[in-house]
């Protein structure tokens, strides 16, 4: 089996906040192959944002403090490397796409300029060459238009589009890396079905890998190769797609799944979670979903439970999962 | 380089539970940002000081304002009975000075005070009303910012008269729109948020409405406004007096004092100097205060 | 079926300029001649994209937006013309419960404030009383344990949509209108709030316009379904007749376009809706979806098809 891409191993990210310490990556480690979808999915605050901003460098210092842990990118540790060699990286080897397309973009600069600046800051080529090589870009992405389109500005865009050309400003390198955070949530279902089957498509042409953030299962389930559920920081369940949602083995895992509406029919009652997400600021003992925990006993309040293999290629973080 | 000290959780705070709104005072939280803000607590304690000044200016004057002396005239400051000198007139700065904040404050108060009220009847009328009304109220306000401050006070002036009254009457009929304009558009946001669509859901009428949810959520603004105004007044005020057509004689006031300052600059620095230190500082407050203001009350502040 | 609300061809236009005199050049065609009905002790779910015009309907209804045309009929009568006490009673009848937790509650009000903002009425006349309602409230939302004198900055996004269902709740509504009550809540905070409205339903016998952009919610929720595109209603459908055979073009697509939690079902043929919706201020003539729509034809393009079928399945295209 070839090398992952990524590599995060016992990744440690606390910030440092007047109110105290949060530990919002709480030793995850995951790892990415070549071509392979990754979603890393979870309710809001559970750190699956933090992850990925640690992985390309943006984590915003202070407050935020890489305690411990690497991330190998392609056997490279970036967690050591400067601003300046995170520049370089940035958008060459590794590229992300933000949910809120409007922010993301600069509102002074036209969308072809932005294209641009990206490949000139990464590649030795002329001003023509990146105009043409721009303009491909927006093709690909299947915006129409795309000659004219390079002299918009971004607010003369529709959300979709803009999704789209932040897609295009990622892919302009080809990296081996793309993350993608809660691409689709900030857009309608319609336009969301046509951003995820863009993926999909440029996903398999460029043979990059795919780190996808979500709290929608829906959107894992039609994207994903494998799974890693986040809770409080901390991986508690990864598996492959088909696995984890056939075979759910953390009880946190078990109460989403169960408590999504789908379009299926004869749904009386909603299954649900109890309670909401534990304020980071402190965490319970032992394991942190333990109050919310339908089985939880007196182990779980003590102790925390590592992740453990219970089969090939599916762990789980519960002290009653390998029961 | 210093490690942040890590805090350990409270072992007794009941991690598991959900937030259930214990005791929270919005004033103590004022109180506690006010205080942790330097710029509004210089500005504020400025401010304070000059205001105790002006109220308590009787006590504090050494001589009455209008004694004259000439066998003391143009004294240095640090003289014996004069700690900031004397004018041509044998006066004692010091005590002109003291009475000169009543003067400012009173002016730039009133001024402030009627100048909002205006400002914030006809913003929220425009802003709240919206249509036709607020097209024209609109452009009102948009004629009336436009002006030139101090041209449109020295018209109304030439017209009003000189004197405290028409200066006051000048300043205020101008400056009410910056207040307008900031409370408009305060109003037109607060007026597309849900819960005033919530409270006239409920049945609540126009006049709740904006007792109720406009007014409160507009003082932070306002009072920011209200600080920086004060000092656009103060200026105001001195300059027309500067000029011979706000304070008349005898009242002394800070900018008729570096007018008569003026030509005896160089036999005589003090007593140009002082009032012009004066005026800055009062002005420095206000704005330090403003800042400081907008700074506290910002919601994005909020945690 | 009794109708509880009928709206008979309710339009809702917004001007975009603010002028003196003339009319405004450039309007917002929001919603466009809405002819239905909503049976009291019914679930009836609107469905649509942004510029849908789905919330301004909602609004328009309970007449928090003076409607431009067409009138809204409550228990028979014409709301738009009730008299200042008429207009009390029907406001303490028909509620809304908003999408924004945070906007939706003035910041500087307590929770025991917000929730009794609507207590008007003679029986809650002292404090106490109105305090002793304000918990009562809470324990029915499930918010039995929080200070009602906290503020709303200090709940989590669930705990607020409870509190707001508590402030509909107050005046003892008959019908009320859930503009988008989960959309920003967690998948597992969702389902509660979910359960809490089916359960509120039964116990108090209310009638709910459920306006949302998430087809398997409205799916879970509601008892009929009307989905809008730009303005107009362009199918209206029992939930399983809809789900089953949607028979609008628009409708195929867009539930077509939600994902599916099953990812042995990943490689199913799809059929995803191209381009994007046409501005509401320039809508297209004749069907509003003609520009994006596989089977459009010459009539399309001219000619706005009526709602029509029979009482369970109405559908508003030439070609179904």
């Amino acid at each position: 089996m070839a090398d992952p891409v990524l590599d995060v191993r016992d990744l440690h990210v606390a910030l440092h906040t007047r109110r105290g310490v949060i530990h919002a990556v709480d030793h995850v480690s995951l790892h990415i192959d070549p071509g392979e979808t990754l979603a890393l999915v979870g309710e809001s605050g559970c750190g699956k944002t933090m992850t990925a901003l640690s992985v390309i460098g943006l984590v915003p210092k202070p407050p935020g403090v890489i305690e411990g842990g690497q991330v190998l990118l392609g056997g490279d540790d970036l967690v050591p490397k400067s601003d300046e060699e995170m520049r370089r990286l940035r958008g060459d080897r590794m590229a992300m796409v933000f949910q809120e397309p409007m922010t993301s973009l600069d509102p002074v600069f036209t969308i072809g300029a932005q294209l641009m600046e990206t490949l000139l800051a990464h590649r030795a080529i002329s001003r023509a060459d990146a105009h043409a090589q721009s303009v491909a870009m927006l093709k690909r992405v299947q915006i129409p238009e795309a000659e004219r389109r390079m002299d918009n500005y971004p607010h003369e865009l529709s959300g979709g589009m803009r999704q789209r050309v932040m897609i295009a400003i990622a892919l302009l390198c080809r990296p081996d890396l793309l993350i993608a955070d809660e691409p689709t949530t900030a857009l309608d279902v319609t336009t969301q079905a046509q951003i995820l089957e863009l993926l999909r498509e440029l996903r398999g042409e460029f043979g990059m890998a795919l780190l996808l953030i979500t709290h929608a299962l829906g959107v894992v389930a039609e994207m994903a190769d494998r799974v890693a559920v986040m809770y409080a920081g901390r991986v508690v369940e990864t598996a492959g797609v088909e696995e984890i949602f056939a075979n759910p083995r953390h009880p946190y895992t078990k109460g989403l799944l169960a408590s999504i509406p789908d379009l299926a029919d004869g749904q009386e009652r909603l299954a649900t979670i109890p309670g909401t997400v534990p304020n980071l600021l402190h965490k319970p003992p032992g394991c942190c979903f333990w109050p919310r925990c339908p089985i939880a006993e007196a182990r779980c309040r003590a102790q925390e439970p590592a992740l453990a293999e219970l089969a090939p290629g599916h762990q789980a973080a519960c002290w009653k999962a390998s029961a | 380089m210093t490690k942040p000290t890590e805090t350990l959780p409270d072992p007794e705070a009941p991690w598991d539970a959900e937030a259930i709104g214990a005791p929270f005072s919005p004033w103590r939280d004022f109180l506690v940002r006010f205080a942790g803000n330097k710029s509004a607590m210089v500005g504020f304690a400025i401010v304070l000081v000059l205001c105790l000044v002006a109220i308590l200016a009787p006590w504090i004057a050494l001589h009455p304002i209008a004694e004259q002396d000439l066998m003391v005239s143009l004294e240095p400051p640090l003289t014996e009975g004069f700690p900031l000198g004397t004018d041509q007139f044998g006066r004692d700065i010091f005590s002109r000075l003291v009475f000169g904040a009543r003067v400012s404050l009173q002016v730039g108060g009133i001024v402030t005070l009627v100048s909002m009220l205006i400002g914030i009847t006809v913003g929220c009328l425009a802003g709240y009303h919206g249509g036709r009304l607020d097209a024209v109220l609109s452009n009102l306000i948009n004629l009336v910012y436009g002006f030139p401050l101090i041209l449109v006070a020295l018209l109304l002036v030439a017209v009003i008269g000189p004197g405290l009254e028409g200066a006051m009457i000048a300043t205020g009929l101008v400056i009410w729109a910056g207040f307008a304009r900031i409370v408009r558009g305060e109003v037109i946001a607060l007026r597309n948020r849900e819960f005033v669509m919530a409270a006239r859901a409920l049945g609540r009428g126009n006049v709740w409405i904006i007792v109720r949810h406009v007014l409160p959520n507009i003082i932070g603004p306002v009072l920011v406004i209200a600080s920086f105004t004060m000092a656009v007044a103060v200026i105001i005020e001195t300059s027309l007096s500067f000029l011979g057509l706000g304070a008349q004689p005898p009242t002394p006031s800070w900018g008729s004092m570096l007018n008569e300052g003026r030509s005896v600059i160089y036999r005589a620095w003090w007593l140009a100097t002082f009032p012009g230190i004066a005026i800055a500082t009062l002005v420095l407050g206000f704005n330090l205060l403003g800042d400081g203001l907008r700074d506290v009350l910002d919601p994005r502040m909020r945690t | 079926m009794t109708a509880l609300v009928e709206l008979r061809g309710l339009t809702k236009h917004f001007p975009l300029d603010t002028v003196m005199w003339g009319t405004p050049k450039r309007v917002v065609h929001a919603v466009d001649d809405v002819t239905l009905d909503i049976a009291a002790g019914e679930t009836l779910g609107l469905v649509g994209e942004t510029g849908s015009g789905k919330s301004t309907l909602g609004r328009t209804i309970l007449h928090l937006n003076a409607p431009t045309a067409g009138v809204v009929r409550y228990r028979g009568e014409d709301v738009g013309g009730l008299d200042r006490a008429a207009m009390q009673r029907f406001r303490s009848r028909a509620q809304i419960v908003f999408q924004d937790p945070y906007s939706s509650f003035d910041p500087r009000m307590t929770i025991q404030d917000i929730i009794a903002e609507g207590m008007v009425h003679g029986a809650h006349r002292t404090r106490a009383a109105r305090a002793a309602r304000v918990r009562d409230l809470l324990r029915t939302v499930g918010l039995g344990h929080v200070y009602s004198d906290g503020y709303p900055h200090q709940f989590s996004g669930g705990q607020r949509q409870r509190i707001g269902i508590a402030r509909a709740l107050a005046v003892d509504p008959e019908f009320v209108v859930l503009d988008e009550p989960v959309s920003a809540l967690d998948v597992s905070v969702q389902s509660q709030v979910l359960n809490l409205l089916a359960s509120l339903r039964e116990q108090l016998g209310l009638t709910y316009l459920f306006i949302s952009h998430d087809l398997s919610v409205v799916r879970y929720l509601c008892t009929r379904v009307a989905v809008m595109y730009l303005g107009r209603i362009v199918e209206l459908a029992e939930t399983r007749a809809l789900y089953a055979a949607p028979r609008h073009p628009y409708t195929s697509v867009l539930l077509a376009a939600v994902p599916i939690a099953d990812p042995r079902r990943r490689h199913r043929p799809r059929q995803v809706l191209q381009g994007e919706v046409p501005s509401p201020i320039h809508p297209p003539p004749g069907c509003r979806f003609h520009t994006r729509c596989p089977k459009a034809t010459t009539i399309c393009r001219e000619e706005v098809p009526a709602l029509a079928g029979d009482a369970t399945h109405m559908v508003a295209c030439h070609h179904a």
